[in-house]
């Protein structure tokens, strides 16, 4: 079967080839025509087709113009970007995918925990023993080797884990520049004798333990947040806790909630059925400022601030809860059935519980990792896997920001274009038909417009404009004033052009035919013109996104937090980001200089094609 | 003696659409202080023997086989430095259009002197006067205000003596002249003529003179080489093309005949050539000449004729020469 | 049997401004391209005009078609009437003879009274031609209204037959129109009685010919007109649109003067009858000029040219580009061509033999100026200007016997600052003090043999 198939390809193929010979042979049989009488039934603009798709530069401009193009274009379609978006803690991320890849080895195992940092997550299984995957630059995900299979209980801080042994050991890996991960000296002085650890969360470079004697232990910075002051009314009553980047939540032995750090906010102001005891709660957890508890009615309490409609759009849930669960940006709960349900931000497809999750037991959340462990022990993943391309100093996706850029770049570009093409072909045309004093007059004033120096002007009337301006206005601003800028090229090529062809023998024939002057510009002259229009289009098109990119990079152009190639660029600016974070500046000048190259091969082969000493031979 | 002997040249283009062949087995020979006249169609390959000689090439064109000797040696296997130095010394060309040939930015003397000082070792002084007698030798009224000009500044006739002192000033065995005439009017074209002639029988150069005007080459040669399609078809004594021989080549018959001289009656119809000069990529089978040619048969279709002697130097690619005159 | 004139060129100018080299320049300078010529081309002949490059032989060639502007003189067109065409000019003129006549006058006061310079006699001998070519021997009248009133009539009966006969109209209405204009040209023939005394009264009274003023006509009449003044250029590669079908390029001008409808079957037909007759197949309408050789390429733009019925022809070294055994092929269509479409012939080429070879009556123009004009044969077997005779000498024949070339000496001088006197004087062997200031009159030596040399005219 394959075989007859290859047959049919060859011969296929072979018919190709022939017609290929019948091209490109002299003489041959008597019905194929020669070279000469194939290039006979031409006609020049077929010709030129032919030299310009024939023509290897050509071919690699298209692919190189068309990719990032379509990139831009396309790509940009599935990817939506926010541009006011931001998540600081996710700033400088390197690239990188298979945040949410979990080994294969926990299949079939049984998950007692699992717990994620800002770009990893670890796993507790039932035989103690602990997995960690995603990815880290401290490692965080390098499970140290003496850790026995004893552990009890682990938790992902932003870029450091600490476990829990049998025996209350504290063990912990990953980033430690402020002693989060360690059971410092000072920590351990704060344990009594027969104190031991039972409860352990972390967030930002910070560690809560919570001990048998319903104490909290604060490792690491917290900074202002005024965490490692544990209320006297709470110590020695805490059973679980739940940290965050601001806030804890604590579920206190007797079934009430309590709340640590920032105060004042809405999070701190929990319902007072929560802490007055009316409501007995059985499990509290926590998004970035919005507290979730289960009480042992199987309900649910939300409380906190109401960003994305975290507090209010909780989704109907009509059974009973077995699980509550906070990432940073969402909240979960698990119903009996199984079910999951999930509400907040879905930015980092949060809340884009995969349909496959059925029958599930119970929610993991960390930062943005989230996982759902069913009946089976099976794991259902989703949230954010990773960048490509890695996230700038504002925690945003490079790549699509990328592309995005790639769009503002791509277009200004070509609107700076068109508006120059306008401008100089409607001011050539004039200069060069009516000629005389209008002639004069113009291409003076040609001169002068060119004879203005370009960078300080734009930059001047951008800094001058663009205060009172929104970023979209300044875009169009930067649009408009590169194409009325860069003109008086395209108008002196333009009129230099006209005089040429009004000169030709031929318009002169056609004027002696008695062939109307109108016609005569039409049919014999603005064909030519239109050529050279054409070809400098796309010489000058690349001319413009490189411009519209200086001045972006300079800050001058399309500005924060619109994206743009050239402003993407901005950052090469600061040693930090050149030495550090190279994905930040390389590739949007890859992007720019595929770009500008394509359009230059194309528009150079469009050239070589239209020139009409390349076809006489 | 020969002076130049040219052997079965061959020199293509190498094009995107195949091999151009330019000149197609070109066999011809110059004598010492002699003219040769080489007369033929655009695309007869005239220009191209011509560059051949030098080797001044495009990028893509070569000889593919044939040599080339001057003076008993092989010029046509010598490297791009060596035939530096026959260039403009033994060997010198002018072109048809002065203006483009002269360089347009630098004075009369610069240009001159500039040949001189590499080929003959003169310093700047030497090369100045010399330049000024070169220029009188070529009939300049006033060579010094000439010697100081720039090209622009000189008239047609004038650029192309010029031109001509520039190519006789290292006294060159052999000058090359691509249709030197043709961009000039009949009055100045006949003082150019005049002034080679008398120049030629001065310093005794034998000159290959490239034109496409039968009434040049009988002016100027001693001898004659008619080429068509980058071949020559016939090579004789300049009288015995014109008059003297009893046969000749069909296309030089056509030649002859067909363009009106002033003794042709007005309203009578002239003799043609039909058709056109194949395209070098489409050449015909057989003799070259043979779809245009009204005496041609099956055997000048399918085979090629050779170059054979005829009368004493007078050789015809031919298989049935003409009778001048009758056959008609 | 007299010929009928076609074309008629009086004191023709055409002056090119040079393009200032300085702001202080003051003095705008011309390169006088065309410096007073004369000249009558008759129906049915070829008239050949040689000299060398830049002497303003393709310059003529064009002013005569009004592709320029030109500077001064008469370009008059006899190959339809002012009743056929009915410019617009000349009515108008008609009307306002009073006033032209008190130009003329104004004119000839000013030549008179101040200096006489160059511009304003031939502003004068312009102004008088043109009165004479409106009103002939009425020129002489007192009473410029009468004449006015008259003429105008005269002209509108005149068009009223000419209109008639456009329309095929019945024959008696023709003869009562031509019975009326016939009326009218004789009362006008009696006005003239009174004048016919004055010496010069034949002389202008001849020139009341009805032909058309090509100067004078607006933008849009010529264009109509240029349907009988056609051009052959001499490059054939830079004459024709390299974007256009030979179909394409042939029907422009058909579509462009109406005579056809664009995509009509009949203009395909029409198209292939004309390239039939230029010696083009059929099959080439949809092929672009570059695909074709030089000798096609002409007889494309011969074609383009003939397939407007045109009755005038302007051949600008139509063969001059071409290779020798083209050439010949050419030459014999045009002459065959010549004879089926009764054609007229301006044949400008540098080559002589050519020129004579096809030419019924050849003019050399040297620098600007006509120095001779004659028969073909007169001109080869008697020329009477040292410089036609130096022209012919110094082409290259291909005769054994005769090598020796006849130098003429020296380079020609610029156009733009031509010599005083006789332009020739500074290379012409026989020149005399005269020459150098005097400019010679252009004199009728043999019958139809003219030439401009004061040792001609001396002999005379």
């Amino acid at each position: 079967m394959e075989k007859k198939d290859n047959k049919q390809k060859q011969s296929i193929f072979s018919s190709f080839g022939r017609m290929f010979k019948r091209l490109f042979s002299f003489g041959g049989k008597k019905k194929e025509l020669n070279v000469f009488e194939e290039e006979e039934i031409k006609s020049p603009s077929k010709v030129i087709f032919s030299n310009f798709i024939h023509n290897k530069f050509t071919i690699i401009g298209l692919i190189l113009f068309i990719g990032i193009f379509s990139f831009a274009y396309i790509g940009g379609m599935f990817r939506q970007m926010d541009p006011v978006y931001q998540e600081p803690i996710l700033q400088n991320i390197g690239p990188g995918t298979g945040y949410l890849d979990f080994p294969s080895e926990l299949e079939g195992k049984k998950i007692v925990q699992i717990s994620s940092g800002i770009t990893f997550s670890v796993a507790l299984t039932d035989d103690g023993k602990v997995y960690a995957w995603g990815k880290d630059t401290d490692g965080a995900t390098e499970v140290p080797s003496n850790l026995g299979t004893n552990v009890v209980k682990i938790a992902a801080g932003d870029r450091h884990v600490v476990a829990l042994t049998d025996s209350g050991e504290v063990i912990g890996w990953g980033k430690n520049d402020f002693h989060q991960a360690e059971l410092t000296y000072e920590a351990k002085a704060q344990l009594k004798s027969d104190e031991k650890v039972i409860d352990v969360s972390a967030s930002d470079k910070y560690t809560a333990l919570v001990t048998d004697k319903g104490n909290v232990i604060i490792l690491g910075a917290t900074g202002a947040n005024n965490m490692d002051y544990v209320p006297s009314e709470i110590q020695g009553r805490v059973a679980a806790v739940d940290a965050n980047s601001y806030n804890m939540v604590l579920l206190l032995k007797d079934g009430t909630i309590a709340t640590m750090g920032v105060s004042g906010n809405e999070f701190s102001d929990v319902p007072k059925e929560l802490t007055d005891g009316s409501i007995k709660i059985v499990k509290a957890k926590m998004s970035y400022a919005n507290g979730i508890a289960l009480d042992d009615q199987g309900k649910i309490h939300v409380w906190g601030a109401n960003g994305d409609n975290m507090r209010d759009g909780i989704p109907a849930i009509n059974e009973k809860v077995v699980d509550v669960s906070g990432s940073r940006n969402a909240l979960f709960a698990v119903g009996e059935s199984g079910k999951v349900y999930a509400w907040g931000n879905d930015d980092l497809n949060d809340i884009s519980v995969p349909s496959s999750a059925t029958n599930i037991k119970q929610v993991f959340s960390g930062y943005f990792q989230n996982y759902a462990v069913d009946n089976n022990n099976e794991i259902h993943a989703w949230g954010n896997d990773g960048y490509v391309l890695g996230t700038d100093a504002q925690g945003r996706d490079y790549f699509t920001r990328l592309m995005h850029g790639g769009r503002v770049t791509l277009v200004v570009g070509i609107i700076a274009v068109i508006i120059e093409t306008v401008l100089g072909l409607l001011i050539g045309m004039i200069s060069g038909f009516k000629g005389g004093k209008v002639d004069n007059l113009l291409m003076r004033f040609t001169e002068i417009v060119s004879s203005v120096p370009f960078m300080p002007l734009v930059i001047t009337l951008s800094a001058s404009l663009g205060n009172d301006l929104s970023t979209d206005q300044k875009m169009y601003l930067i649009m408009i004033i590169l194409g009325v800028i860069s003109w008086p090229g395209m108008a002196r090529l333009v009129r230099a052009q006209i005089l040429i062809e009004r000169e030709k023998d031929f318009v002169l024939a056609a004027r002696a035919l008695g062939i109307k002057e109108g016609s005569i510009i039409v049919r014999h002259i603005l064909p030519n013109v239109m050529n050279i229009c054409i070809v400098n289009m796309t010489l000058s098109y690349a001319d413009k996104m490189l411009m519209e990119a200086a001045l972006s990079f300079l800050g001058f152009g399309v500005q924060e937090p619109m994206p743009s190639w050239g402003n993407m660029l901005n950052g090469a600016q600061r040693a930090i980001v050149i030495e550090n974070y190279w994905w930040q500046w390389i590739t949007p000048a890859v992007c720019v200089v595929i770009a500008a190259l394509g359009v230059n091969l194309v528009g150079d082969a469009l050239r070589e094609a239209l020139d009409p000493k390349e076809n006489e031979k | 003696m020969k002076l130049l002997e040219i052997n079965n040249l061959h020199t293509y283009f190498d094009t995107k659409k195949g091999l151009i062949k330019a000149v197609n087995g070109v066999s011809l020979s110059i004598e010492e202080g002699r003219t040769l006249g080489v007369v033929g169609e655009s695309g007869s390959g005239k220009s191209q023997t011509a560059m051949s000689i030098l080797k001044l090439f495009e990028n893509n064109q070569k000889i593919y086989e044939g040599e080339i000797k001057f003076e008993g040696k092989v010029i046509s296997e010598l490297s791009e430095k060596e035939m530096q130095k026959i260039r403009g010394n033994d060997i010198s060309v002018i072109f048809q259009e002065p203006m483009t040939s002269l360089n347009p930015v630098f004075t009369v003397n610069r240009q001159i002197s500039e040949v001189l000082m590499l080929h003959q070792g003169l310093n700047k002084k030497e090369a100045e006067a010399r330049s000024i007698e070169m220029l009188k030798q070529v009939k300049i009224a006033n060579p010094e205000t000439v010697n100081k000009s720039y090209p622009f500044q000189l008239s047609g006739g004038m650029r192309q003596r010029v031109m001509i002192a520039m190519a006789l000033a290292c006294k060159p065995k052999l000058l090359i002249a691509d249709e030197p005439t043709t961009a000039l009017d009949v009055t100045i074209q006949a003082q150019i003529l005049k002034l080679m002639n008398e120049l030629k029988a001065e310093t005794g150069t034998a000159i290959m003179f490239i034109t496409h005007d039968l009434g040049v080459i009988n002016q100027m040669a001693d001898d004659v080489a008619v080429m068509y399609c980058g071949q020559v078809v016939e090579t004789a004594p300049v009288d015995n093309i014109f008059m003297d021989s009893e046969y000749i080549h069909p296309y030089t018959e056509g030649l002859l005949t067909s363009i009106p001289r002033l003794n042709t009656k007005r309203g009578e119809k002239l003799d043609v050539i039909p058709g056109s000069v194949p395209h070098p990529l489409a050449l015909p089978q057989g003799c070259k000449f043979a779809p245009r040619c009204k005496y041609a048969t099956e055997k000048c279709r399918n085979e090629e004729p050779e170059l054979k002697e005829i009368g004493p130097n007078h050789q015809i690619r031919c298989f049935f020469p003409v009778k001048r005159g009758g056959n008609k | 049997m007299e010929k009928k004139k076609l074309i008629e060129i009086a004191n023709l100018r055409q002056y090119f401004p040079v393009k200032k080299e300085s702001l202080l320049q003051k003095e705008q300078l011309y390169v006088k391209a065309n410096d007073g010529i004369t000249i009558t081309i008759h129906e049915g002949e070829t008239y050949g005009l040689v000299g060398e490059s830049g002497c303003g032989k393709s310059t003529l060639g064009r002013v005569l078609l009004q592709l320029y502007d030109q500077t001064r003189g008469d370009t008059v067109y006899f190959g339809r009437t002012v009743y056929e065409y009915q410019p617009k000019y000349y009515e108008k003129d008609l009307n306002d003879l009073a006033k032209l006549h008190e130009k003329a006058k104004h004119l000839e006061s000013k030549i008179n009274n101040e200096d006489p310079n160059h511009t304003s006699v031939d502003a004068y001998d312009d102004a008088m031609r043109h009165l004479y070519r409106l009103c002939g021997g009425l020129v002489f009248s007192d009473n410029y209204s009468e004449v006015s009133k008259l003429l105008l009539e005269e002209y509108k009966a005149g068009c009223n037959v000419a209109q008639l006969e456009k329309k095929n109209a019945s024959a008696e209405e023709l003869k009562a129109a031509e019975a009326k204009h016939d009326a009218i040209l004789k009362s006008i023939e009696q006005m003239k009685d009174s004048y016919r005394s004055n010496e010069n009264f034949a002389k202008i009274d001849a020139m009341w010919e009805h032909g058309i003023e090509l100067p004078r006509l607006t933008k849009e009449e010529m264009r109509i007109l240029r349907e009988d003044l056609q051009i052959i250029f001499q490059d054939p590669y830079s004459s024709l649109n390299p974007r256009l079908t030979v179909g394409q390029i042939i029907s422009e001008p058909l579509v462009g003067q109406k005579k056809f409808k664009k995509g009509s079957k009949e203009l395909e037909d029409y198209i292939i009858e004309v390239m039939d007759k230029c010696g083009l197949e059929a099959y080439f309408i949809h092929r672009y000029p570059h695909q074709f050789s030089g000798g096609q390429r002409q007889r494309i733009g011969i074609a383009r040219a003939l397939a407007l019925n045109p009755k005038f022809i302007v051949c600008d070294e139509a063969v001059s580009a071409l290779d020798v055994s083209i050439q010949s092929q050419v030459l014999n269509l045009l002459q065959e061509l010549k004879e089926t479409q009764n054609l007229t012939y301006l044949f400008i080429s540098h080559d002589l033999s050519v020129v004579k070879y096809i030419s019924d009556r050849i003019g050399v123009m040297y620098l600007g100026n006509m120095v001779e004009s004659a028969r073909s044969e007169d001109i080869f077997r008697n020329p009477l200007h040292p410089y036609t005779e130096a022209l012919l000498n110094a082409i290259p024949t291909t005769d054994i016997h005769n090598k020796e070339l006849q130098i003429l000496e020296g380079d020609i001088p610029s156009p733009v600052n031509p010599p005083k006197g006789c332009k020739f004087h500074t290379r012409c062997k026989y020149a005399m003090e005269k020459c150098k200031c005097e400019r010679p009159e252009w004199v009728e030596i043999e019958p139809e043999h003219f030439v401009a040399c004061h040792l001609r005219s001396l002999k005379k």
